[in-house]
């Protein structure tokens, strides 16, 4: 699977797709560290640290050509 | 190429959505990027490692010599030989024929949803030439669904066929397939996986926290007698008839799974988010996953075979019981038959109404035995638990190793598993194991009156009261009245021959006979009149 070299933004009528940024931190905490939401995939956040750290992690993944991982937002 | 959008309500007012790597849809460029909303959401879709080189052949054809998935020769098995015991690693020069199967899995989130490349050779093995490739699609019969996109044969796009309700698909060739021919078929698949339903066994399901992948990929169909076999598995028994071959799978999944698999895990690579576990397995009639995020693992050996037990943490009385007993079976088997093949063998819990069922070096067991409280058939669960576990792990020989029809001649596997339980029952407890397990075959016969229904017949013609009681049941007694026929010790040498002569083959009834009868230098013909055929 080829990722594009810059990273897609999307937009249709009622969302948006782009990158993470460390600003998203807050919200990327938010679904993290729900224990519902994140059942199956990791064990809950207990920090912003984290938020940030796996944040920078899903941007470097990218940058590497190994992972895209998207930041939904209502438009 | 597949595009996937979930939806699924949380908690919180908030959506959750998936989507994966591919074609984008129509894309817009907004003057000024708006902030994020209140409703920021995170769509994870990791994909594939930095070994993946394309998800679809292009016009860049890769020699037929490489796989283009992983980076190694199709002819290269060295990647196997750590999987396989001593005596066994010099099958890869008794099987150059085998199929080969390289398969990508791409666990969603949710746990409900499968993506996968697969790129298989398959060499013609039979002595006529083939116009088409036919795979099946197990999971469009098993209450989930499956769909292939982007097929190639040797690099060119070819228009598939698909029949029966979606669960066959036929690739044509360009051009006849000589005798001993190869070719490279490749695709992508989407696969959509149920909850437990009464047509699945609950091996292609996810279902308390436990995710089942039985026959998750689409699998070549046996090409024998009759020409490509395509029988639809009515409702008893197991449902795959494969030829034994070689398997490299990437599963791709949350971190916090764990994940067993048929076959060595020769790769793991592990973030806070997600993990990627290569596995080879082979040879092997499957290739099976299991996945949840509550296993707990316990281990120990049966001479050089690690043996695993997976299952919650609360049920680890009875995981360390399936533990022993599959230790003892296994030891047992390979001093009578044959040495068990692979350096690993794991059990797992899952919910199942079939209390187990056989994979190659794996077994998943009804969780509901792990419950000391519980009663089955009025025996303590651990009883009937150590009864289940020593019957899945014979399938290793009889299946696995020995493979058959299972849906045409199921007593080839089912009825002599029972048997060679019956026989580890014996070296375990001496006469009151035998007496014990004999008991029990008569039990189950008595079932249906101790009818003198042939053992022999196709799985979907038995009733399920049947198929229990006849193909298993009287299937056992009849191997029981062969061997005091042919005398025990030439029947247990029977046996064996039977198990090394056809390992990692099919065979039919009219084989076994055939052997059976060169030993005992005799005609069965009246027993198996008696017995077997209808």
């Amino acid at each position: 699977m080829t990722l594009p070299a810059q990273f897609p933004r999307l937009e249709t009528e009622r969302l948006i797709l782009r990158e993470l940024t460390l600003d998203d931190k807050e919200a990327v905490f938010q679904n993290f560290s729900d224990d519902e939401t994140i059942e199956f995939i990791m064990e809950p956040m207990t920090s912003l640290k984290q938020a940030e750290d796996i944040i920078q992690e899903f941007i470097d993944g990218f940058k590497q050509g190994k992972s895209i991982f998207w930041a939904v937002v209502l438009n | 190429m597949f595009k996937q959008s979930i939806f699924l309500p949380i908690v919180l007012s908030v959506l959750f959505v998936s989507c994966r790597v591919g074609a984008p849809p129509e894309l817009t460029q907004p003057a000024e990027l708006p902030s994020p909303s209140p409703l920021v959401i995170i769509t994870p879709a990791i994909s594939n490692t930095l070994q993946v080189i394309s998800n679809t052949p292009t016009s860049d054809i890769p020699p037929i010599s490489t796989s283009s998935l992983f980076k190694i020769s199709w002819d290269d098995r060295s990647v196997f030989r750590d999987g396989l015991v001593k005596s066994e690693q010099d099958v890869f020069d008794r099987m150059p024929g085998a199929s080969i199967y390289h398969i990508n899995l791409t666990i969603s989130d949710d746990l409900k949803h499968v993506q996968g490349q697969e790129e298989v050779r398959y060499t013609n093995q039979e002595d006529v030439p083939l116009n088409e490739v036919v795979f099946h699609l197990y999971p469009n019969m098993l209450d989930g669904e499956m769909t292939v996109a982007s097929v190639t044969v040797n690099s060119s796009t070819v228009s598939p066929t698909y029949e029966l309700k979606n669960s066959l698909m036929r690739v044509p060739l360009a051009s006849l397939l000589p005798p001993g021919g190869q070719v490279i078929v490749f695709f992508d698949f989407a696969v959509t996986v149920p909850g437990y339903t009464d047509n699945n066994y609950g091996i292609f399901a996810f279902e308390d926290g436990v995710l089942s992948l039985a026959d998750v990929y689409p699998m070549i169909a046996v090409y024998d007698s009759r020409g490509w076999n395509t029988d639809v598995p009515g409702n008893n028994g197991d449902i795959t008839y494969s030829d034994a071959s070689f398997y490299i799978v990437r599963v791709d999944a949350p971190a916090k799974l764990v994940i067993v698999a048929s076959g060595r895990e020769t790769d793991k690579e592990k973030t806070v988010y997600n993990q990627q576990v290569t596995f080879a397995a082979g040879p092997a009639r499957d290739f099976y996953v299991v996945a949840s995020p509550s296993y707990t693992l316990l281990t120990g050996k049966a001479g050089d075979v690690t043996v695993n037990s997976y299952a919650p943490a609360q049920w680890s009385t009875h995981a360390q019981l399936a533990l022993d007993t599959a230790v003892t079976a296994i030891q047992d088997y390979s001093e009578r038959y044959s040495p068990y093949p692979y350096t690993k063998f794991d059990i797992v819990a899952i919910t199942t109404d079939s209390g187990g069922v056989e994979f190659p070096g794996m077994t998943a067991l009804d969780i509901e035995m792990y419950d000391p409280q519980e009663e089955f058939d009025g025996e303590p669960s651990g009883d009937y638990l150590k009864a289940i576990t020593a019957h899945e792990v014979g399938h290793q020989w009889f299946y696995n190793l020995v493979g058959n029809d299972q849906l045409d001649e199921p007593w080839l596997d089912e009825a002599l598993t029972e048997y060679i339980t019956w026989q580890y029952y014996k070296d375990l407890y001496g006469a009151k194991g035998n007496q014990y397990y004999k008991q029990a075959m008569q039990e189950s016969w008595d079932e249906v009156g101790g009818a003198k229904t042939p053992i022999g017949l196709p799985a979907s013609t038995y009733s399920e009261d049947e198929y229990d009681a006849i193909v298993y049941g009287r299937g056992a007694l009849f191997l029981d009245v062969l061997a005091n026929q042919m005398g025990q010790e030439k029947f247990d040498q029977f046996l064996r021959d039977y198990v090394q002569e056809n390992a990692w083959s099919n065979v039919t009834a009219e084989g076994f006979k055939q052997l059976a009868e060169k030993t005992c230098n005799c005609n069965l013909t009246p027993l198996f009149q008696e017995w077997v055929y209808p």
